[in-house]
């Protein structure tokens, strides 16, 4: 038994499979992300920086066409003091290529030809041990003589690149992490779910005990699925009882009459008289049109109440069909002296099996006519109320103890405790069967007749 | 006339032989589907008599591959599965009456009777008028007379009247009546229909010199076209 069931390992799990597929995906997308940004914002950042080269030039062509080169190199001065925090190194060269002004911060290689925009060399500071540092610059002729060299550092936007990609990394590890532990914990709860329910089921299988049931705990589709999986337990916990009785009823009431059958039979075989072999076996046959009748009842019962018994429902008038019925009765309660009346409503439509209803109200009027004396009254009335069909069965017969009407409706069980009159004992049964495969119900009460009231429900779709 | 019995379990086909040939008919019998087909094909029986639940082949199939053929044989279904759905779907297949198992024989030959005299009587034109003996029906009218003397009958006790007549000179069972006069497929516990028989009797019978409605013990009841003495 224990094979049907396996046991999920934790690692396995849909939401675990499921955290890390998510996860990867994260990763890659934010990989992107972060390839994008980073050569984004560089661009950005050196355009600036070349800007800002370009304005120079631009200032100091202007200063150089208007006032001279001494104009010029005051506003370079001016540039570098006025700004004291300037970042960015003059060079400027004369024809002949002698240098005739130099600084700034930064040490730059020696030769760079003008007029080729802004380029990205590697420099060193002039503080310290002369650290190299990556530069922007930007290299022109000023009147065909004069070549004048731009430089900037790269160092601030080397380190606001630096900030924002740890920035950037510290907040998608903390997603990521928040997002790992969110997923474990769904894994977790969901894995805890799906093993109480496995819990619950091998628990089941393992003791053949059906009144287990799944937890339902909120509202979630946890619960809807553990309240589905209850109704499917207690569907077969019902067929399952529904097989026993019928097996403890079947050993009850057909091993009486085999035993008197197989006695009769094995009495008769002693003797050698042709006479008592065949009264013995017209008494078989009686006996075995018995047995067949309890088995078919039975076979009924097991079915109607299993379910597995085809109603055909189809729109009915169950007022014709009671008054058919009473038209069947009516001649056998007349010549028993009974007076038998029917008060039925026209034109009652329900939808149901004609053969099940009919013989449910078969099997009532058996009893009714059978137990009611001489001179007894019968009322079949029937009337449309409350969206609902009513029918009642009224009698003045001699009624059913109140401590019997629990269990009338049960198996076997027969109130004339004398037996004497012929009977199955799963009449009432089969009636209660039969009215509940059409979602109605039966009761029984005191009669204003005398006698016992049956009173049966039934939706009219 | 010859039937054919398609049945599986070898000693209930072979008693069930022995059953009809006390009643006159000789019958052949096949023990699964393919061998019940192929002998159907080969011979002209009067009667198949087959159960549902077969080896190779089932009986519903069987019989649907014997009528697609184009024969018109009667057939009757004998099966164990007794619920209304069951017996619809045997008569759909082709079967033309249908017995739950286990049945006794007086019902089997009462409903062969009745189907052969079907098939024998088989007419193009409907009948408007039914005379059994000195008894005499008009369907449109719905007036019944005996020897010229009008009888008055109850809607229902027409139809079990004109039941009785077109199987006149043959046994009619109680569940025969239930399922073709009042449409039930059920047995009642009280003999309902004694009852209904007995009042028709009195209508058909009581005034006359000799009764035609006759009770054939442990089967059912006959009506006699001619006069004659109940059966012991």
């Amino acid at each position: 038994m224990q094979a049907f069931f396996r046991r999920p390992t934790a690692l396995l799990t849909t939401p675990v499979r499921l955290t890390l597929a998510f996860t990867a995906l994260y990763i890659v997308g934010t990989l992107l992300i972060f390839v994008f940004l980073n050569y984004q914002l560089r661009v950005a950042l050196v355009g600036q920086v070349d800007k800002s080269l370009l304005d120079q030039q631009n200032l100091l062509t202007i200063q150089h066409k208007e006032a001279g080169f001494p104009a010029m190199f005051r506003a370079i001065r001016n540039e570098l003091l006025n700004r004291g925090q300037s970042d960015r190194t003059y060079r400027v060269f004369d024809a002949k290529g002698a240098k005739l002004l130099e600084a700034g911060e930064l040490r730059l290689p020696v030769d760079i030809p003008a007029g080729q925009g802004v380029h990205e060399i590697q420099a060193t500071l002039n503080v310290g041990e002369g650290m190299p540092v990556k530069a922007r610059l930007l290299s022109f002729m000023l009147n065909g003589q004069i070549k004048v060299q731009i430089a900037k550092s790269m160092q601030d936007t080397d380190e606001l690149m630096t900030s924002f990609r740890s920035a950037f990394i510290t907040t998608v590890a903390l997603i990521l992490l928040l997002g790992l532990a969110g997923g474990w914990w769904l894994a977790q709860r969901f894995w805890q779910q799906i093993e109480s329910f496995n819990q619950m089921a091998m628990k089941i299988v393992n003791s053949g005990n059906l009144t287990s049931r799944m937890p339902v705990t909120g509202n979630d589709e946890f619960s809807v699925l553990a309240t589905n999986m209850n109704a499917i337990l207690d569907k077969m916990e019902k067929l399952f009882q529904g097989i026993r009785q019928v097996s403890d009823n079947i050993a009850h009431d057909l091993r009486s009459p085999l035993t008197r059958l197989r006695a009769d039979v094995e009495v008769t075989l002693q003797e050698n008289d042709p006479q008592l072999f065949r009264l013995t076996l017209e008494r078989v046959l009686t006996e075995l049109q018995n047995m067949q009748e309890i088995f078919q009842s039975l076979l009924s019962l097991g079915q109607a109440e299993a379910g597995s018994l085809k109603i055909r429902k189809k729109p009915l008038d169950l007022s014709q069909l009671l008054e058919d019925i009473v038209e069947l009765y009516g001649p056998l309660a007349e010549d028993k002296g009974q007076i038998f009346e029917a008060d039925i409503t026209a034109q009652i439509a329900i939808e149901g099996d004609r053969q099940l209803l009919a013989q449910a109200l078969s099997n009532l009027l058996d009893n009714a006519v059978k137990y009611v004396p001489e001179g007894g009254k019968i009322v079949l009335s029937a009337e449309f109320k409350d969206d609902k069909a009513m029918i009642r069965l009224d009698d003045s017969g001699p009624g059913i103890p109140h401590d019997m009407r629990r269990k009338v409706f049960d198996r076997f069980v027969r109130v004339d405790p004398s037996r004497t009159l012929p009977g199955t004992g799963l009449g009432l049964s089969l009636v209660k069967a039969f009215i509940e495969l059409h979602q109605g119900n039966i009761t029984l009460s005191d009669s204003k007749l005398g006698g016992t009231s049956f009173i049966i429900v039934l939706p009219v779709k | 006339m010859r039937f054919l019995i398609i049945e599986d379990d070898a000693s209930a086909a072979d008693f069930l032989k022995k059953g009809l040939g006390g009643f006159g008919y000789d019958a052949d019998v096949a023990h699964d589907g393919e061998e019940g087909l192929s002998m159907a094909r080969g011979k002209d029986y009067d009667l198949w008599l087959i159960d549902v639940m077969l080896p190779k082949c089932d009986g519903l199939s069987v019989l649907r591959s014997l009528r697609d053929d184009g024969k018109q044989v009667p057939a009757l279904i004998l099966s164990a599965l007794g619920q209304v759905d069951d017996r619809v779907e045997g008569l759909r297949a082709g079967g033309d009456d249908y017995v739950v198992k286990p049945y006794a024989l007086a019902e089997l030959q009462a409903r062969i009777e009745a189907l052969l005299r079907r098939t024998k009587n088989f007419d193009d034109y409907p009948e408007t008028e039914l005379d059994v003996g000195e008894l005499h029906m008009d369907l449109l009218s719905r007036a019944v007379a005996r020897a010229g003397q009008e009888i008055f009958l109850k809607p229902r006790e027409f139809r079990l009247l004109e039941y009785l007549m077109r199987h006149a000179d043959s046994v009619v069972t109680r569940t025969m009546l239930l399922e073709n006069v009042w449409d039930y497929f059920f047995d009642p516990q009280t003999n309902v229909v004694d009852v209904h028989i007995s009042r028709l009797r009195y209508k058909i019978d009581k005034y006359f010199p000799y009764p035609m409605l006759h009770t054939v013990r442990g089967s059912g009841y006959m009506l006699r076209s001619v006069q004659g003495a109940d059966e012991a």
